[in-house]
């Protein structure tokens, strides 16, 4: 279902820093095992007499510290993918796995943020931020230490003891990231983090992603529906079909780092951006008919 | 302190406009004392028998600071039990609301038959009235968490525990207390209900003493009273409440 195509420009492998995706290659050069590996995973959802197939035979890699994004209509399972890695729904078929270990249906193995910030309202922000390492069970008072100085590192010093509903849009959202940049686990899944935000904020926040994610080099799997924003974030982009969600297409970006916001006036990038908008097209005129 | 005046003064006019009223009808229709006594007499009532009513005040609240943390307390251990086993809420809810629809002054005796005339059977009545609006209010709070969230602590892999206490508890409590504010209310009433079946004292029965004596402004006199009581107890929980969830924002237009 999925082919490879040379990111449009560049032919030669040279520019192509996130490595190749073929499973041949990483045995030969006898690489980690990939941060996140999802294999043939299939799921369809019953209620009463009819039934919606969401996922079909959905496989990607997630290399340890690569940016990886998800592009696809809304409606495509993405979210549905999502719960699965997270061990919130079984898959029908297929398997996860993490680190070269099988981790489907196991809970508690990812580091998530969701759509929604979903900070919880009777927690400060300093206690928000340090919820899902209190959850694991890791010694407090050095994480708080650090958590404080990311909390100032991120704009939000000053706010350690504010309530959620008193932060803006933004800053709840930068909250809700740093969250699940603290949190225990390696592998951070991002499901549409900006969605909810205004034009300038989000590009604001694409921007102050982008700066924190090339300093802090983590495994991301990253949900949007934005094709610039995939672009100017990730080293790699699976284009998602609509309902059922399934693999289009996979995209290597050739972009070298630390990028910057001026390629996305690239010749480069704009071909790449033309490219996966009439995909993306394509996905939405079939799913109308 | 200036938005608590404008909220503060609308009723009060209405009070003392009901109270001129009431005044008013009563000297101008020349109603019978015993009939229905202007707040006059009823201010003055309250002024004669200050000593006796107080004795009396004083047994009721006695009775409702002990009633009503059991109330509560059952009610709150119902919800979380139930709450924690859906197949003892899904057997036990219905009947639960079931119960309500028995009128507790029809318990009364009943509860003087089987635990005699003493605390027990008063303190079984409030309980009785006081547990179903917390249990019922927690159990709502505590099913009703953000889906968001929970999708969030599970994904954390969080133990059941842990979601328990670090989101479904936090959260159910603005509806936890606005069952205790009801629960508060029914506090008092159930323990003048309890002195009525069987009491030598409190304002209940105070009250039935008056009646019988045709001291019509004595009963009146107990009935502000227990509104007084009332209210300071729903205020208190209110209090509680305002601090317990400071982190809710705060609903200005």
């Amino acid at each position: 279902m999925s082919h490879q195509i040379d990111a449009g420009i560049t032919q030669a492998g040279a520019a192509s820093p996130s490595g190749p995706a073929s499973p041949v290659d990483r045995t030969a050069v006898q690489k980690l095992p990939p941060a996140l590996e999802v294999s043939g995973i299939s799921k369809t959802f019953t209620r009463g007499r009819s039934s919606t197939r969401v996922l079909d035979n959905v496989s990607l890699t997630v290399e340890p510290q690569e940016f990886v994004s998800i592009l696809g209509p809304s409606g495509c399972g993405k979210s549905t993918l999502f719960h699965i890695i997270g061990g919130l729904e079984a898959p029908d078929a297929g398997t996860v796995s993490m680190n070269g270990r099988s981790v489907t249906g196991q809970r508690g193995e990812i580091s998530y943020m969701p759509q929604q910030p979903a900070l919880f309202p009777w927690r400060s922000t300093l206690d928000n931020v340090l919820l899902a390492g209190e959850l694991k069970g890791e010694p407090q008072a050095a994480a708080r230490d650090n958590a404080r100085r990311w909390l100032a590192k991120v704009g939000l010093g000053g706010f350690e003891k504010a309530y959620p509903h008193m932060l803006s849009g933004g800053m709840q959202q930068r909250a809700a990231f740093l969250r699940a940049l603290l949190a225990p686990q390696e592998l951070m899944l991002l499901d549409e983090p900006f969605s909810a935000l205004d034009a300038l904020t989000r590009s604001d926040m694409q921007r102050w992603l982008l700066e924190l994610w090339e300093e802090n080099r983590r495994s991301v799997l990253f949900i949007t529906h934005n094709i610039e924003e995939a672009l100017l974030l990730s080293s790699r982009i699976y284009v998602f079909s609509g309902r059922p969600g399934s693999v289009l297409h996979t995209v290597d970006i050739p972009f070298p780092r630390p990028r910057r916001e001026e390629i996305t006036d690239s010749p480069e990038f704009l071909q790449l951006k033309r490219q996966l908008a009439q995909w993306m097209r394509e996905e939405q005129s079939k799913d109308r008919k | 302190m200036r938005s608590y005046f404008k909220q503060i003064w609308p009723p009060l006019v209405a009070v003392v406009l009901f109270l001129g009223i009431w005044q008013m009808a009563v000297s101008a229709f020349q109603v019978e004392a015993y009939f229905l006594p202007g707040p006059d007499a009823i201010f003055r009532a309250s002024a004669e028998n200050a000593a006796s009513i107080w004795s009396h005040t004083a047994a009721t609240l006695r009775l409702t600071l002990i009633g009503f943390p059991i109330g509560t307390g059952v009610g709150l251990i119902v919800a979380l039990l139930l709450h924690l086993l859906p197949w003892l809420k899904r057997a036990l809810y219905p009947l639960l609301i079931l119960s309500q629809n028995v009128p507790s002054i029809a318990l009364a005796p009943l509860l003087v038959i089987w635990f005699g005339f003493g605390l027990l059977p008063k303190i079984v009545l409030i309980t009785l009235v006081c547990f179903f609006p917390v249990a019922v209010a927690a159990m709502g709070g505590l099913a009703q968490s953000d889906r968001t969230m929970m999708n969030y602590m599970k994904m954390a892999g969080a133990s059941q525990w842990q979601i328990f206490t670090k989101l479904e508890l936090p959260g159910s409590l603005p509806a936890l207390f606005s069952g205790l504010k009801i629960s508060a209310t029914y506090a008092v009433m159930g323990a003048v209900v309890a002195e009525w079946i069987g009491a030598d004292k409190g304002l209940g029965y105070y009250m039935l003493l008056q009646k019988s004596a045709y001291h019509t402004d004595n009963v009146f006199v107990a009935i502000a009273i227990i509104v007084l009581l009332s209210l300071v107890l729903f205020a208190i929980i209110a209090l509680l409440e305002k601090w317990l969830v400071r982190w809710k924002p705060r609903k200005t237009p």
